[in-house]
């Protein structure tokens, strides 16, 4: 009991002197302008977040997509996907049966559904190709469509389910999306000599086309579509594999 | 044309390929196949800085700031990388052999090793924070694989400490961006320089420092790491320790690089001294009471890893480079004693107490076991007693001799467990049944392969040590403090 209570004063002290230190940081932040001088007076597309995103920081982004790519690999090895020993999860599972979760939700939730994950699917269309020029982009439409899939996926279960995503299609969505970005960046090595170059003209011949009005917008609206991609792929994914027990099954070879 | 991040993006793709056909026939071949491509990668670059996308540097009120991602190669960075990817490639190679083999072992190590190389190459804080995590849930993933209660366990535990540790680098960077407005290492230590340290610099400081010892497995961090090695397959553990201490050697530099010349590095300097030698004593007395051979070198790793950090801690030109040459070395042969500890499991358990007399059965491997050893002892002619006499000679400059005793006396404990470990798996006596159910056991030619490599290039790193000397000596020369501790 002693012990205890000299862990929890020691904890909540170095607790307490950490945020200390934490917030008298933030507390006297004082901001340099510095390089973000010249993300705000150059002008590439008319959205300044989505320039320095997909221009300046291109391979940041890239690095954030591949830890969602990362993660989504790690939970459906959690689930049982290509484990060299499969009998502890065999233990687990030995006396599941194999049913889906349904909750049961009453007519009222499931008739709202079905429309407002459509149109939160069509939303989520218009925010991955307007991410150029309207504040959004790939992350935020991909999340958007893929809660239209979350909201019918719970109301109904996974069976009658009106949107069908399988899991082998949202994986290849996935590894889609990626390899676009990446393949997309070898091109700028192959024409300028660096990677994820912006490319706005091959021998006067622009290979992107973007809608008048708005300038030569070159490779950004194309990766704002591999992002939007692979976002909504991986969320879905993810619920997929909390929702329904046949694939962890058959991952583990049952049923 | 320069072809630097190739290193980064082939794995990658590779990854994502290998992700996909995870169930196909042809998995083991072309794992193979892609241990060989590795070993190119790190020769394609040409040395010098490399723009992403285009964006050089620009001139702001006459001060030159680099505007996108910056990376630079230079012969340190080189020979980092191929230690990386020569293990990488002979943990690929040793996978071949696994049963239930699937295409996700394989996407796991190439995201891995594809991150730790952006972490090593890179010279931009941000982009080091999003390799750092990728890093982190890919090592989680590798210790899942094994598929025991256990590993599920321990890798939760890593993933949920690691969410903390995070965000707390996250914010750290976010301290220094809002402090320098800038992101690239070199400019933001001219800033730091050249204007006075206020608390959001300070803060900034703390999270690096809390982020190098949840990457590098340092105290108060060092428990989960035991925890990983210990759990994941012992082949696996080899790739999983090679990972972190090349973290931790990269962001020691990063360390180094910013806040090397400011007088706040004394004090900077007596907190990662003190965690090395925690690091040091901690893992030492802990290897002691083992029963379990993987848990031992387990310990033997962090342990390990309080010498490297020790070495980079001083900051003087020598103390960086004994420090990166013994990270070089411990990743050498502590992936060959990892590698022996999987054939020691294959063949009946890595409980010390079970084993014995294998010495009869596989002698080739034992005598191999036993030079991985001395290497990792300090004994010559090992390329471990270069990179402990190097690290000796930097403690001595840097004037704090009671540090060279307690490196003497943790070398003398290393040498007990090690020999004990010997003793109870090779030589202990044994039965005629247990010798005869050893001999039903077929220990593959890829195995001894690749110990065998990694043990010979322990020797001529031991005999030859100038050929990583001179690469490293110019970047210690440059990266060091100028002014002498009184």
């Amino acid at each position: 009991m002693r012990i205890s209570v000299s862990r929890e004063v020691a904890v909540s002290l170095s607790f307490l002197l950490f945020g200390a230190g934490v917030f008298y940081s933030i507390y006297s932040i004082d901001v340099v302008e510095g390089v973000n001088a010249v993300y705000t007076n150059t002008l590439i597309i008319p959205n300044f977040v989505s320039a320095v995103l997909f221009d300046w920081r291109g391979f940041d982004t890239l690095g954030e997509c591949l830890i969602l790519i990362t993660s989504v690999l790690v939970t459906g090895v959690v689930f049982g996907k290509g484990l060299f020993n499969r009998d502890f999860l065999k233990e687990i599972y030995s006396n599941e049966d194999c049913k889906d979760v349904d909750l049961g939700f009453t007519p009222i939730i499931k008739v709202l559904a079905v429309p407002m994950g459509v149109l939160l699917m069509a939303l989520g269309i218009v925010v991955i190709l307007g991410g150029h020029i309207t504040p959004g982009g790939g992350f935020q439409g991909g999340a958007l469509i893929s809660a239209g899939y979350i909201l019918t996926m719970v109301a109904f279960g996974r069976k009658d389910c009106p949107v069908r995503f399988s899991h082998k299609f949202l994986e290849s969505l996935e590894s889609f999306g990626a390899l676009l970005f990446l393949i997309l960046g070898l091109i700028g090595i192959i024409i300028s000599g660096y990677y994820l170059f912006n490319i706005t003209d091959i021998y006067g011949i622009n290979p992107f086309p973007s809608p008048s009005g708005i300038g030569d917008v070159g490779i950004i609206p194309y990766l704002n579509i591999g992002v939007g991609l692979k976002v909504l792929a991986g969320l879905s994914t993810i619920t997929t594999l909390l929702i329904s027990q046949r694939i962890i099954l058959k991952n583990i070879g049952k049923g | 044309m320069n072809l630097l991040p190739l290193i980064v993006v082939v794995p990658l793709i590779m990854a994502i390929i290998f992700s996909y056909i995870y169930r196909s026939k042809y998995v083991r071949s072309l794992t193979l196949l892609m241990a060989l491509v590795l070993l190119i990668l790190p020769f394609l670059g040409t040395y010098g800085p490399y723009f992403f996308g285009g964006h050089g540097i620009t001139f702001i009120e006459g001060i030159p700031l680099v505007s996108g991602i910056l990376y630079t190669l230079n012969p340190l960075k080189e020979i980092l990388l191929f230690t990386l990817m020569l293990i990488g490639s002979l943990v690929l190679i040793l996978s071949t052999k696994e049963k239930n083999l699937s295409g996700v072992f394989t996407s796991l190590v190439l995201m891995g090793l594809a991150s730790v190389s952006a972490v090593i190459l890179t010279e931009d804080l941000f982009n080091l924070y999003v390799f750092y995590e990728i890093a982190a849930i890919a090592q989680a993933g590798l210790v899942i694989l094994a598929g025991t209660e256990n590993a599920y366990r321990s890798a939760f535990k890593y993933l949920l400490v690691g969410t903390m540790a995070g965000s707390i680098l996250l914010l750290g960077v976010g301290l220094l961006l809002s402090a320098t407005g800038t992101l690239n290492i070199g400019d933001m230590g001219r800033y730091l320089a050249l204007n006075p340290l206020t608390p959001t610099v300070y803060g900034g400081l703390l999270m690096l420092i809390v982020g190098l010892a949840y990457g590098g497995g340092l105290p108060p961090f060092h428990t989960l790491k035991v925890d990983l090695y210990a759990r994941a397959k012992p082949f696996v553990s080899a790739i999983l320790q090679t990972y972190s201490k090349f973290v931790l050697i990269a962001l020691m530099l990063v360390i180094l690089k910013l806040f090397g010349n400011l007088p706040i590095f004394n004090t900077i300097r007596g907190v990662l001294i003190a965690l090395s030698v925690i690091a040091m004593v901690f893992g030492t007395v802990m290897a002691l009471l083992q029963e379990d051979y993987r848990k031992l070198l387990a310990y033997h790793t962090i342990s390990q890893g309080g010498y490297v950090a020790l070495g980079l801690a001083l900051g003087t030109p020598l103390g960086i480079v004994a420090g990166i040459f013994h990270g070089i070395n411990h990743a050498l042969y502590k992936s060959a004693l990892f590698i022996g500890a999987h054939i020691v499991d294959k063949v009946r358990s890595s409980d010390m107490r079970k084993v014995g007399g294998l010495l009869l059965t596989i002698p080739i491997v034992a005598f191999l076991m036993l030079f991985a050893k001395f290497a990792s002892i300090g004994i010559p002619p090992f390329n471990g007693f270069q990179s402990k006499l190097l690290l000796a000679e930097a403690v001595m400059g840097a004037n704090i001799p009671e540090l060279v005793v307690l490196m003497l006396i943790v070398s003398i404990g290393t040498f007990l467990y090690m020999m004990k470990a010997f003793y109870l798996i090779f030589l202990k006596p044994c039965g005629e049944e247990q010798l005869k159910e050893y001999r039903d056991v077929k220990i593959s030619k890829y195995h001894i392969f690749s110990l065998g490599l990694l043990v010979v290039l322990c020797l001529i790193l031991g005999v030859y040590p100038d050929i990583v000397l001179d690469r490293l000596y110019p970047i210690g020369e440059e990266i060091g403090i100028s002014w002498v501790l009184r």
